[in-house]
């Protein structure tokens, strides 16, 4: 069982960080499978924090 | 020592670094030699917390999106029993996939001891201190449990520091990066 939850963190499709237009920090979605990116998400004030806080307090996990 | 980047026009930055840098015991100068390691107490104030520990550890972590962005290195270690433990205190937030994957895409998740599921988080952290350390490393152990790394403290090239500390990091990085220091200024925002 210990394994197993180890198991869990071994995540291979990880964010890459990019940046638009504005100059604004983003997050980019890869598909698991490919290389295509398929979604681009602007960090609200450039924060990787306050956009994971938000979608842990969205799904009631905080 | 209480220092805040609030405030402080980006040309008056580099006081502060020259500050931090003559600091006995401060962060070691060699970045290319140095690596960091942060435990379950950074997660925790990271997440859930709001004192100003914990708001320079979210501002240390909004630090590290930007330098993945700028493809610049700068090693940050968790040991996976640091997140096993975090589990067992029932984390919700530890089952979450975003959190899974933010957390994988900022910092190296890594597992000190195959064999072993049930170590100590701490015990973790000083075995990967300790190997690294043999290879010539600095390691900077961030935490708010200082307590627990009493006795690796006295190794040589060990640093143990606490969030506010690496304010040092911060303002070196925000001397590059403007918007980081918009970042740090949300955080810190009572000018």
């Amino acid at each position: 069982m210990a394994k197993l939850d180890k198991e869990e963190w071994l995540v291979s499709n990880l964010y890459d960080f990019e940046e638009n237009e504005e100059g604004n920090l983003m997050i980019v979605k890869n598909e698991t499978h490919s290389n295509i990116s398929v979604i681009k998400e602007t960090l609200p004030n450039n924060s990787i924090t306050k956009y994971l806080v938000k979608r842990l307090r969205d799904r009631k996990q905080l | 020592m209480l220092l805040t980047i609030r405030c402080i026009p980006m040309v008056t930055l580099k006081p502060i670094i020259n500050l931090f840098e003559q600091q006995k015991g401060s962060i070691p100068k060699d970045k290319d030699k140095t690596k960091y390691i942060i435990d379950k107490s950074f997660i925790e104030a990271w997440i859930e917390k709001n004192d100003d520990d914990s708001k320079h550890a979210k501002v240390f972590s909004d630090l590290i999106a930007f330098i993945k962005r700028k493809k610049l290195p700068l090693d940050v270690f968790i040991p996976i029993d640091c997140l096993l433990a975090l589990k067992k205190d029932n984390k919700k937030y530890v089952e979450n996939e975003d959190f899974k994957r933010i957390i994988s895409s900022l910092f190296t998740i890594i597992e000190v001891d195959p064999e072993d599921s049930d170590l100590k988080q701490e015990e973790s952290i000083k075995i990967l201190t300790k190997a690294y350390v043999t290879q010539g490393y600095n390691i900077v152990i961030i935490t708010l449990n200082e307590k627990l790394y009493e006795d690796i403290k006295k190794v040589s090239n060990v640093y143990i520091k606490k969030p506010d500390e690496m304010l040092f990091i911060i303002a070196c990085f925000c001397s590059m990066f403007p918007e980081l220091t918009q970042v740090y200024e949300t955080w810190f925002n009572s000018c």
